[in-house]
């Protein structure tokens, strides 16, 4: 269905020209910058409102726009939205201008810090809106630029390490990911259609050589998997969140880690079929250790940054497993993990900045009582933390509900022990809500200001949306499941 | 005995040889220009050496030997300037001495 | 005897009477004119450049060659100029700046610069070894002395004098291989010596020994590994629009005397590349892993540059090596690109100089973006597209050298390469990390740069974010070239 509006060319480009505006703007004028910036993430937030309103879950693959790019090796401005997709935008668009919020307090080289979020902003929205494997490509490393300065230059004590590590890290698998395209363009004739791809792997050369194809998969896994961040390649995710500015936090958690396993959705399973048959058990695998091991050192932190960045890495391994079930339980949790695990890891790394920006420090048993003198703060931050260890009637219950309940019958042993991780899980955030919040209070902090409007307003669409997808999850899972079985269709059949 | 093709190849090669030498183990500048002179002239004598011994009267070989002494001598102009102004900086035109980058 | 005069037909050559006219009178100044103004100069220099480039343009291709045989006007060797032609004014540019600081090398620096493009653009139309062999001494012997002309810096008497050493040795090298080749092929013109290798490719030790010294000559000239030692030195040595035009022109240049050589379809050696393949494999694969790691451990920003340098020579000869037509292509656009971005970064190297200091250390950028914004900008571009992040000119030629190779199933060779970019991503963000992270210690303010410095590197960055958004800007002229020959 070609689309007549270019609703996602002018959704994903608008930050892009907000950059631009922001970086043609005397540097001195540090508010009216912050305003520009906010104003222009703005757009994109009502363009993926339409889009959430104008999608038909039945009809497949929407807003297609397709140019030439460069001709001579057949590549396309190819860009469209499935079910899978569309929540991934959705989340993206929301999570910015709420962000742009969050970077109120930035004071330094405002302009260069805006500029880059909104390029930032752009490079995310492209990825997931890519359907041209080189275009994919592009956006994806496109993104990691400004993540790497913001981190770098924003960011706390050690950011240079940080950032170094993070990029260092992504480029790294980014490399496999490159050299999958290239055997996979030089094998198809030259084609980077991700549509079509599969098919015209399936009648090539490659279509046979299951060794070549197990190659290919594994070298998109290990790109994908560190973004994710999956066992072992985790380590460098709670450098960067603990060094990253609050609102690149967010990003961060919210939409970096997605892209991952949006990758193996969109590029690794329908590309190679029979490959992702092969690697669900060890696709599995990891996600337990994710889970378990995630869960295990989150228990361990006393920073509570890293406590959440911890969480994440936990979190994350709910998507996988689900994935790698191939059931449509499965999947379709895996997919409601991801956007559940956008919305409430963005909340919770809000409140830590909140929390951060009063006590200027972030150490677990350095607070105590916060509950009676800040009943806001406290009450988002309760909600957060109860829809995180997934308590029934927020959101993100019914997606690990989902994912075991699909995983089950496929990993039965895993499931089994990945459940553990739901106990863990409850403790360690019972049990930091506990010294956080309860108890006597801690004398230091008896005057701190409870939650401002701006910071309000931050939280609210949160919420609101943590409680209504615990209460009518179909909301968005209807959006995703058409494709996502499709999804199962294709890989199972293969 | 008939002097051969082999003879003048055998003699360039020995001058090569030499010129080779010189460059590696000289470490005056002069001395390494007058081993890459050697060279030079190594390949001009195998250029009219071969141009002789070639049954069609091809004249390129005879060319070429007069362009690279030609080009020859415009390269000793250049050095023999570099030498100088180098010999005014260092006092020196031995290699190992004259260095002052940090490797 | 009859002498058969060959046809003289100058206008084909026009674009190089241009600048070498262009040349000689900004020489010339000098004597008649009793103070010569930097920006008459420059402004004559841009406009002879503007010329010829534009002339350039519009001669019309053909396969057919001229002078007897000697130099052949193909759409190469016309796209060639015009990427020399474009070079050598943006040198101009960058050395203008350097001059207001240096004034005693002017106006012969610009008319060094001028003779050497006109050696590059002899290499690019030659069909026989002798103008081949005239065109790179013609190149090489201006930047020798290019190389020596701040005679005020110890440094670059040094430079010039081992830059030479070495030019000269290889020089011996490559012209005693041409004598072997000749001896056995008996002509020196590459299109007889294709056909009667096709005829009965046949490799004799002489045949072989004859292309060997050939390659280490040209080696040389490239700075391939391991035939790069003099590289870090002469860059650092040598003045930085010197340099420049050193790293881009004279190795550019040196890839093209290669391409004409080894694997023009149905001329030179094609037939053998059995024989010679394997040795530019290893020298691209060497030379690729003792670039970027000489790269790393590098505090000069002109050595990391001269090391960045030798590596990309790797890539390059990495594609080259392939043979492929999209091999060729590849090297070509990468070639335009290399010149952008590596004139571009010594650009800022000269304009990031502070009062009576210039730039040497990569932390003497240290806050560069605070004092000097649009110049660590233009920096950070360069850089990227030297690393190959997409949306620059670097990415797009780095995936289609890498595509070349992966298609001639050079795997190892491509997997190094991939590898080893990743290991350039860290010492190219270094220098970014130094211009906006780092603080700009307590010392003298950045110069303000000039117009004409400043407009180099616009074109430079401007350039390669348009080639790497837009590549078929450049790529539908490289399909012509490739598709002549």
């Amino acid at each position: 269905m070609e689309s007549q509006t270019h609703l996602l060319t002018w959704m994903t480009f608008f930050p892009l020209i907000g950059a631009v505006l922001v970086l043609i703007t005397p540097s001195r004028a540090k508010t009216f910058i912050k305003q520009l910036a906010f104003v222009f993430t703005l757009p994109s937030l009502a363009l993926g409102v339409q889009m959430l309103r104008l999608y038909d879950p039945a009809a497949g693959l929407q807003f297609v726009e397709r140019v030439s790019w460069i001709s001579y090796f057949n590549i396309e401005y190819y860009i469209g939205a499935d079910g899978l997709s569309v929540p991934m935008l959705f989340l993206t668009v929301l999570l910015c201008p709420i962000c742009i919020l969050a970077s109120w307090g930035i004071n330094d080289r405002v302009k260069g810090y805006f500029a880059l979020f909104l390029l930032l902003e752009t490079g995310m929205l492209g990825v997931f809106s890519a359907l041209d494997f080189f275009l994919f490509y592009v956006f994806w490393e496109l993104m990691l630029l400004p993540m790497y300065f913001l981190i770098g230059i924003w960011g706390g004590p050690r950011r240079e390490y940080a950032a170094i590590k993070f990029f260092l890290y992504t480029l790294f698998g980014s490399v496999f990911l490159l050299i999958a395209m290239i055997v996979i363009y030089l094998n198809t004739g030259g084609s980077f259609d991700l549509v079509a791809l599969r098919e015209q792997i399936a009648s090539s050369p490659l279509g046979s050589a299951a060794r070549v194809q197990w190659w290919l998969f594994l070298g998109m896994y290990v790109a994908f998997a560190i973004k994710i961040p999956a066992f072992p390649f985790h380590t460098w995710l709670p450098d960067a969140h603990v060094e990253a500015p609050t609102a690149i936090s967010v990003i961060l958690a919210g939409i970096l880690l997605k892209m991952g396993t949006y990758g193996i959705l969109r590029i690794a399973y329908p590309l190679f079929p029979e490959m992702a048959q092969q690697f669900a058990l060890f696709i599995a695998i990891i996600a337990l250790i994710n889970i378990v091991y995630g869960a295990l050192c989150a228990m361990a932190q006393t920073d509570l940054k890293k406590l959440v960045a911890y969480s994440s890495i936990s979190h994350m391994g709910y998507v996988m497993l689900g994935m790698a079930a191939l059931t449509p339980e499965g999947m379709n949790g895996a997919v409601l993990q991801m956007f559940n695990h956008g919305t409430i890891t963005a909340m919770l790394f809000l409140l830590v900045g909140v929390i951060y920006d009063r006590a200027h420090h972030r150490n677990i048993d350095g607070f105590g009582g916060l509950a009676k003198n800040l009943p806001i703060y406290s009450g988002f931050t309760c909600l957060a933390f109860f829809a995180s260890l997934g308590l029934p009637g927020l959101s993100g219950f019914i997606s690990e509900a989902l994912v075991f309940l699909g995983a089950f019958p496929v990993f039965m042993v895993i499931t089994i022990i990945g459940l553990s991780g739901i106990v863990i899980t409850a403790a360690y955030i019972l049990w930091t809500y506990q010294r956080v919040f309860l108890g006597p209070l801690n004398e230091k902090y008896a005057e701190l200001p409870d939650c401002s409007i701006r910071e309000q307003v931050m939280l609210y669409p949160l919420a609101f949306i943590v409680i209504l997808l615990g209460v009518f999850p179909h909301l968005i899972l209807q959006i995703f499941q058409p494709t996502m079985m499709q999804l199962i269709e294709i890989v199972t059949k293969g | 005995m008939t002097i051969g093709i082999e003879h003048y190849l055998v003699v360039s090669l020995v001058l090569f040889l030499l010129g080779l030498f010189i460059v590696v183990t000289h470490r005056n500048g002069v001395r390494i220009l007058m081993g890459v002179e050697l060279i030079l002239n190594s390949a001009n004598l195998n250029f009219v050496a071969f141009n002789r011994y070639m049954p069609d009267s091809a004249l390129s070989g005879n060319v070429f030997a007069i362009f690279v002494i030609i080009l020859a001598a415009a390269e000793a102009v250049v050095a023999l300037a570099i030498v100088l102004a180098v010999y005014q900086q260092f006092s020196t035109i031995h290699m190992d001495e004259i260095s002052n980058m940090k490797h | 005897m009859q002498i058969q005069v060959p046809e003289i037909s100058l206008w084909q050559v026009l674009p190089e009477l241009i600048v070498l006219a262009t040349a000689v009178g900004v020489l010339a100044s000098d004597l008649f004119v009793k103070s010569v103004q930097r920006v008459n100069v420059t402004l004559t220099a841009t406009l002879g450049l503007l010329i010829a480039f534009f002339t350039a343009r519009s001669l019309e291709a053909s396969a057919t060659p001229i002078f007897a045989g000697m130099v052949v006007r193909d759409s190469l060797s016309i796209l060639l100029d015009q990427i020399f032609l474009a070079g050598a004014m943006l040198v101009t540019w960058i050395g203008h700046e350097y001059a207001r600081r240096n004034p005693r090398q002017f106006p012969e620096f610009t008319a060094l610069v001028l003779f050497a493009t006109i050696g590059m653009m002899v290499i690019a139309m030659s069909a026989d070894l002798i103008p081949l062999f005239v065109g790179i001494e013609l190149l090489s012997l201006p930047l020798f002395v290019l190389a020596g002309s701040d005679k005020d810096r110890l440094a670059s008497g040094e430079a010039s004098l081992k830059y030479f050493l070495l030019g000269a040795f290889s020089t011996g090298f490559l012209v005693y291989g041409i004598a072997f080749i000749f001896g056995v092929t008996r002509t020196t013109n590459l299109t007889v010596i294709g056909q009667s290798l096709a005829a009965h490719a046949e490799a004799t030790p002489l045949l072989v020994l004859g292309f060997a010294l050939l390659l280490v000559g040209l080696g040389f000239k490239i700075s391939l590994a391991p035939f790069h030692m003099w590289a870090p030195d002469v860059y650092q040595g040598a003045p930085t629009p010197a340099t420049a035009w050193i790293a881009t022109g004279s190795k550019i240049a040196g890839f093209v005397a290669l391409m004409r050589v080894f694997t023009l379809p149905d001329v030179s050696f094609a037939a053998l590349s059995d024989y010679w393949t394997p040795g530019i494999w290893w020298l691209a694969l060497i030379t690729m892993i003792i670039g970027n790691a000489g790269a790393l451990m590098q505090s000069d920003l002109k050595r990391m540059l001269a090391y960045s340098s030798i590596a990309h020579g790797g890539y390059l000869a990495m594609a080259f090596t392939s043979g492929t037509r999209i091999g060729a292509e590849a090297t070509l656009f990468y070639m335009a690109a290399y010149l952008l971005m590596t004139v571009g970064a010594f650009g800022v190297a000269i304009a990031a100089s502070r009062s009576g200091q210039e730039c040497e250390k990569i932390a003497d950028l240290s806050g560069l973006a605070r004092q000097r914004p649009w110049l660590a900008f233009a920096m950070s571009i360069f850089m990227l597209s030297l690393a190959g992040m997409p949306g620059t000119a670097g990415f797009v030629g780095k995936l289609w050298l890498f595509g070349a190779a992966v298609q001639a199933q050079y795997y190892s060779l491509a997997l190094i390469g991939v590898l080893t970019t990743l290991l350039s991503f860290y010492y190219y963000l270094r220098v970014i990390v130094y211009m906006y992270v780092h603080e700009p210690d307590d010392r003298l303010l950045f110069n303000r740069y000039s117009f004409s410095n400043g407009l180099a590197l616009t074109v430079c960055a401007v350039g390669l974010v348009g080639l790497g958004v837009f590549p078929n800007l450049l790529w539908s002229t490289i399909r012509l070239c490739t598709g002549a020959v």
